[in-house]
């Protein structure tokens, strides 16, 4: 397209036209750049902070530990109908279904002798605590009284021998004295150590599924970098394990591999 | 006295010796670039920037904003152009932006009738082309606009049509009474000149 004469007149002195910008003019530009610098800046200050803020607020009123304990012992009741592995808690049941004369006489009893026995071993460690008086006492209020009179027959037979056996209207009349006794405050040491037994493993179990993931994996971070031994169970896999695996499998499909391979050769060579 | 200055001016001019390694160090925000590409073009920007807004304060008000949008948005420029084309198609939708303000601001539209007094001071420097610009700036802003962008800039009536929101019909009549009147101005300017001539020959 012909350019018009005008155009070119216009075009040929004024598309290259040069005018000075004044002095002052660069120093704008720089300040307006340097300001939206410094508003980016700011920017990712405020988001480093709330970042850090959130995650020390997450830290501390995450239910760690030290919470759940105490909100086990207030549940110590209702989770005594839950089932757990530990062999108190099926023994318990055993009793309650049984009346008190059968379960005297029957061949279970041994057994239960044995649990109390360790249990009794076991509670001599920890002594006159105050929480496991506390435990004591929530448990036996869940507990009905004939399964605390079985409780405390298992006890005499297995303090007494024979006698509770032969005699079952006594051990009855005995247990039910011992149940009314544990409700009292000052509960004797004997009597309270068995029922404490039967809560102390459970709640040790129950700490550890209530504190979070999260804060278990973080302890576990803490011991790595202070340089002492990871508990990889805390953690919930352990990667020495998974690569032993993952390499014996692999030998193993090479060895068919090299079977099949084997095989293949031999039938050509036929 | 004048040597440092310009020594200095010299080293960092060399920095950048090719348009792809300027245009990298502007995407990387670096100063230095950005204070070259200011040097090399911001005069030749200014002068675009008068032409359309006929006012020199405001022209570099706009000529600034124009290459903060280059400075910010390099990363939007394609390799496949030239460099200068891509800031001088910012700085052209900036004194479109600044006109289409005006607009709509009629009282702004005081101190652009004000710019319209031709800047004598300048005159002497570059007589022939402070005329041109003397003679455009004496156009109705619309005329002005439409002329700057097709006989100058070289955008097609479409392109302008779209920059300006007018149609195309609009754009290409507007052209039309822009070199109308541009020719008459030429043609008394030169009468003019030539009786200036004449009485000076006379006067001799």
């Amino acid at each position: 397209m012909k350019k018009h004469p005008v155009d070119d007149l216009f075009k040929s002195k004024l598309s290259n036209w040069e005018k000075q910008p004044s002095s002052g003019a660069w120093a704008r530009i720089a300040k307006e750049q340097k300001t939206k610098d410094r508003k980016l800046g700011v920017w990712v200050w405020y988001a480093a902070a709330s970042i850090v803020v959130a995650t020390m607020a997450g830290y501390l009123l995450w239910p760690g530990a030290d919470d759940s304990q105490y909100l086990s012992m207030e549940k110590v009741s209702e989770i005594a109908d839950v089932p757990s592995p530990v062999s108190t808690d099926t023994t318990q049941k055993k009793v309650s279904v049984m009346p008190i004369e059968k379960a005297v006489e029957s061949m279970e009893v041994p057994a239960v002798r044995l649990v109390g026995k360790s249990e009794v071993k076991a509670e001599n460690k920890s002594d006159a605590n105050d929480k496991s008086n506390f435990y004591a006492q929530t448990e036996i209020k869940g507990i009905k009284e004939e399964e605390i009179a079985v409780l405390e027959i298992q006890k005499e037979d297995h303090t007494k021998d024979v006698k509770a056996v032969n005699t079952p209207e006594f051990s009855k009349e005995n247990g039910l004295q011992t149940a009314l006794a544990l409700r009292k405050p000052e509960v004797k040491e004997e009597n309270r150590t068995i029922v404490v037994n039967v809560k102390v493993p459970e709640n040790e179990f129950d700490d550890k599924s209530k504190t979070s993931k999260f804060t278990r994996v973080f302890r576990q971070l803490k011991n790595a970098r202070a340089g002492d031994p990871v508990d990889w169970q805390e953690i919930g896999f352990n990667p020495r394990d998974i690569v032993a695996k993952v390499d014996e499998r692999i030998r193993d499909k090479e060895e068919v591999i090299l079977e099949k391979y084997q095989n293949i050769k031999q039938r050509t060579k036929l | 006295m004048l040597l440092k200055p310009l020594l200095r001016m010299g080293r960092i001019l060399s920095l950048f010796s090719h348009e792809a390694q300027l245009v990298k160090a502007l995407r990387k925000q670096d100063p230095k670039a950005q204070r070259q590409v200011y040097e090399k073009y911001s005069s030749r920007m200014l002068g675009l920037c008068f032409r359309y807004v006929g006012d020199e304060m405001i022209a570099e008000d706009v000529m600034i904003e124009g290459f903060l949008k280059v400075f910010n948005k390099i990363e939007q420029f394609k390799e496949d152009g030239s460099f200068e084309g891509w800031i001088r198609r910012i700085m052209v939708n900036e004194a479109l932006g600044h006109l289409r303000k005006q607009k709509r601001n009629p009282e702004d539209a005081m101190t652009d009738e004000a710019a319209n007094i031709p800047d004598y001071a300048l005159a002497d420097q570059n007589l022939n082309a402070e005329e041109l610009l003397n003679l455009i700036g004496e156009l109705p802003i619309g005329y002005r606009t439409v002329f700057n962008l097709y006989a100058i800039e070289g955008y097609a009536h479409s392109e302008i049509a779209e920059l300006m929101g007018i149609t195309e019909s609009t754009s290409k009549s507007q052209l039309h009474r822009a070199r109308a009147l541009l020719q008459k101005m030429v043609s008394d300017w030169d009468s003019d000149l030539k009786k200036k001539v004449i009485y000076e020959k006379a006067s001799c």
